[in-house]
């Protein structure tokens, strides 16, 4: 009998409160501050040292001193943070939100437009 | 032999969430003899591992599993440590400690739910789901990440957590706590899942110590056995003992889980009380040389880690050595003289984790 009192007080309880899902995509969980989402270059920043290529675990990233490109495949980043962490210029940040599915798997390629940095000593 | 049969149960089979294969020599609806056929989930990466440097390797050993995540990292960093003679400080040593006991709830939360989805007890397994996203989103909100949380270096943790955040998760271990006393007495009591457990399964002391069983497996057969009583990361310093029953039967090893997962929410609490003050991460300089042994209590048991290196940053050799391989010579005792109808719930009771089983 006790049973089935508690089985009417599990149901009444679940009758008065809403699903425990969330309704996506209309309704979205707010996004950590701390999360790791994406990693994305602030190219004007990079002295091409390559020591976020030395250090990656993933093998994702590759540096280009000569024809000052910053390449990242998205597709092999495992999104670690070790890069942003060894990076001695801030020349790459961590967003918290994810990059969105494509169709095609192409790399990010960064280029620096040649010319003296601001605040900057060349040469 | 006239009269027998052999079921190939898995390698694709509903209760297994990863691929294992056990070959049921069967004699009517009896089990004779189980034969367990591993190696489909190989990915070589201990062999990856030597050519990476170490400190990068954190990253690839935390790929080995992917429920207990934090715990193959957490065993490669002490090994590392152990050979470079570095002294952990206090604070990642607690954080250390925290993370490992969130990693071993969402772990027993996980397996809580996949066994009341072996007995379809559907209803029971969305409830211990959701009470795990509790200890999901705290992973995330702690590291940035659900599983692979990435929280271990060599030396120390990446991450140092804010007091506010460190008081989130105690109020979030409140949450947790009413949510499983919800489901608890389900799994303790219920006629249904006693009817699938009680007696089930039976491997007893004598036979576990002699199959070199480990984990919960172990200590639901009466033998009071874990690698926390090391005292590596925090626990030294925690109040700790190991949950033990005696039973040796199918429920005994539930019942030793949902032990361990009230345990787990007092141990974070007693982490968050005397995590000292300090820094996380010291400077660590030099190479590894020599060689190096270290273990840890995973959710699923033991986890060895064998480290040997030659002074160069590339490791000579990395060998993992997993609790469900241990837990396989003891499921095969089990399974002799079950009832096929009874393999699912046996065979999920040993919480069998294939991937990093496998590597």
């Amino acid at each position: 009998m006790s049973e089935v009192f508690e089985m009417l007080r599990v149901l009444s309880a679940n009758l008065g409160r809403g699903p425990a899902t969330r309704r996506y995509p209309a309704e979205k969980r707010a996004i950590f501050p701390s999360s790791r989402g994406r990693i994305e270059s602030v190219i004007e920043n990079c002295i091409f040292c390559g020591v976020c290529q030395k250090r990656c675990p993933a093998d994702c990233i590759v540096v280009n001193k000569a024809e000052r490109t910053w390449n990242l495949d998205p597709y092999q980043c495992i999104v670690c943070g070790v890069c942003v962490e060894v990076c001695p210029t801030k020349a790459i940040a961590m967003r918290t939100e994810y990059r969105k599915p494509r169709s095609e798997r192409t790399p990010l390629t960064h280029h620096q437009e040649p010319g003296p940095r601001e605040g900057r000593v060349e040469g | 032999m006239p009269g027998q049969s052999v079921i190939p149960f898995g390698p694709q089979h509903p209760v297994f969430p990863e691929p294992l294969q056990l070959r049921l020599v069967m004699k009517e609806e009896r089990v004779l003899e189980a034969v367990p056929a591993l190696g489909y989930m190989h990915r070589g990466l201990e062999k990856l591992a030597e050519t990476k440097d170490y400190a990068q390797n954190v990253f690839l050993m935390e790929r080995v599993c992917g429920i207990c995540s934090f715990m193959h990292s957490l065993c490669y960093c002490q090994a590392l440590e152990d050979l470079m003679g570095i002294e952990v400080p206090p604070r990642a040593r607690y954080l250390r400690t925290i993370w490992a006991e969130l990693g071993r709830l969402q772990s027993h939360h996980l397996w809580l739910g996949l066994l009341a989805d072996a007995f379809g007890f559907e209803s029971l397994f969305m409830e211990c789901w959701k009470n795990r996203e509790i200890v999901m989103d705290l992973c995330e909100a702690t590291t940035g990440n659900r599983v692979i949380i990435s929280g271990n270096a060599v030396g120390g943790c990446r991450r140092d957590l804010e007091p506010s955040v460190l008081k989130e998760i105690g109020r979030r271990m409140d949450d947790l706590e009413r949510g499983l006393d919800r489901v608890a007495p389900v799994f303790q009591d219920d006629p249904l899942i006693k009817q699938r457990t009680v007696g089930t399964g039976i491997i007893t002391r004598e036979e576990v110590i002699r199959l070199g069983a480990v984990g919960p497996v172990l200590r639901a057969s009466g033998v009071a056995q874990d690698m926390r009583q090391l005292g590596y990361a925090a626990y030294g310093e925690l109040d700790f003992r190991p949950v033990v029953e005696t039973g040796g039967d199918s429920y005994s090893r539930l019942m030793a889980r949902l032990g361990e997962t009230y345990q787990a929410i007092d141990l974070v609490r007693q982490a968050l009380r005397r995590i000292p003050e300090g820094e996380v991460l010291p400077k660590v300089k030099g190479r590894p040389e020599g060689e190096a042994v270290s273990r840890v209590e995973q959710p699923r048991g033991e986890l060895l880690y064998y480290v040997r290196a030659t002074g160069k940053p590339q490791l000579d050799r990395v060998r993992v050595r997993t609790p469900t391989l241990s837990n396989i010579p003891p499921l095969v005792r089990m399974l002799e003289g079950c009832r096929l109808s009874d393999v699912p719930v046996i065979a999920l009771s040993i919480d069998s984790c294939v991937s990093c089983t496998e590597r």
